[in-house]
């Protein structure tokens, strides 16, 4: 006797991947890009005045050690 | 009327096993086309009404398409394959991307898998689980991890 066997064909769901709106993602990493570009007058700026912040520092520095010598001198 | 669930087709199996069909799954270009929520799928029909644009496939008013982006008749399964593993047989391919750069699809609820070397016969139908859709995007279906379908003997 042959038992009756079972075929079971079965298909399965798929799922999708899909991403919305490439040209607004692009428009928005070109907002970036520009904003970035934006800020490099500023941070040349802000770089500009440490360096002369810095530079005041060791003038002043400079200017007191001047008026401790001279006194030194005329006292 | 809707997509509820994904089938292989009764008529694929028949004309497969009668050779009313010469199907070579691995050698074939099997494709996938995409449809709206106005289709109820149905595996037990004939073959006549398996084939893509015919019966519920009917592409006007049905199929979502765009260009050559996903084209109208489906985009093709690269790499078909029809492996046995113990007593499970599956069929799959690689997962199946858009074939332009900007997609745009909306309401896509399934895809019809017909191979279009044997005049387009329907080989199964497969639901994505609800409204799927991209505008200017990539669109990618993605096979299950079990395979497009597989026939188990037990």
């Amino acid at each position: 006797m042959v038992e009756p066997g079972t075929v079971t064909a079965t298909a399965h769901d798929a799922t999708v991947v899909s991403v919305d709106n490439i040209p607004a993602l692009e428009e928005a990493l070109e907002a970036a890009r520009q904003r970035a570009r934006d800020d490099e007058p500023h941070r040349a700026l802000r770089a500009a005045e440490a360096k002369a912040d810095q530079q005041r520092a060791h003038l002043a520095d400079a200017e007191a050690e001047v008026a401790r010598l001279r006194a030194e001198l005329e006292g | 009327m809707a997509w509820s669930n994904s089938k292989v087709f009764v008529p694929f199996i028949e004309d497969a096993l009668e050779n009313t069909s010469a199907f070579a799954l691995a050698a074939d270009v099997p494709k996938a086309a995409l449809y709206d929520n106005d289709i109820t799928p149905d595996n037990t029909v004939a073959t006549a009404n398996s084939i893509y644009n015919a019966g519920q496939w009917t592409a006007a008013g049905n199929e979502v398409a765009d260009g050559t982006n996903w084209d109208a008749g489906g985009e093709p399964i690269t790499t078909p394959t029809f492996v046995p593993t113990t007593n499970v047989l599956k069929f799959d391919g690689d997962n199946t991307p858009q074939g332009g750069a900007s997609c745009t699809l909306a309401n896509v609820f399934g895809c019809l898998v017909h191979d279009s070397s044997v005049a387009n016969h329907g080989l199964s139908y497969h639901y994505f689980g609800g409204s799927n859709g991209v505008t200017g995007g990539t669109f990618t279906v993605i096979w299950h991890a079990s395979g497009i379908f597989t026939i188990t003997l037990t």
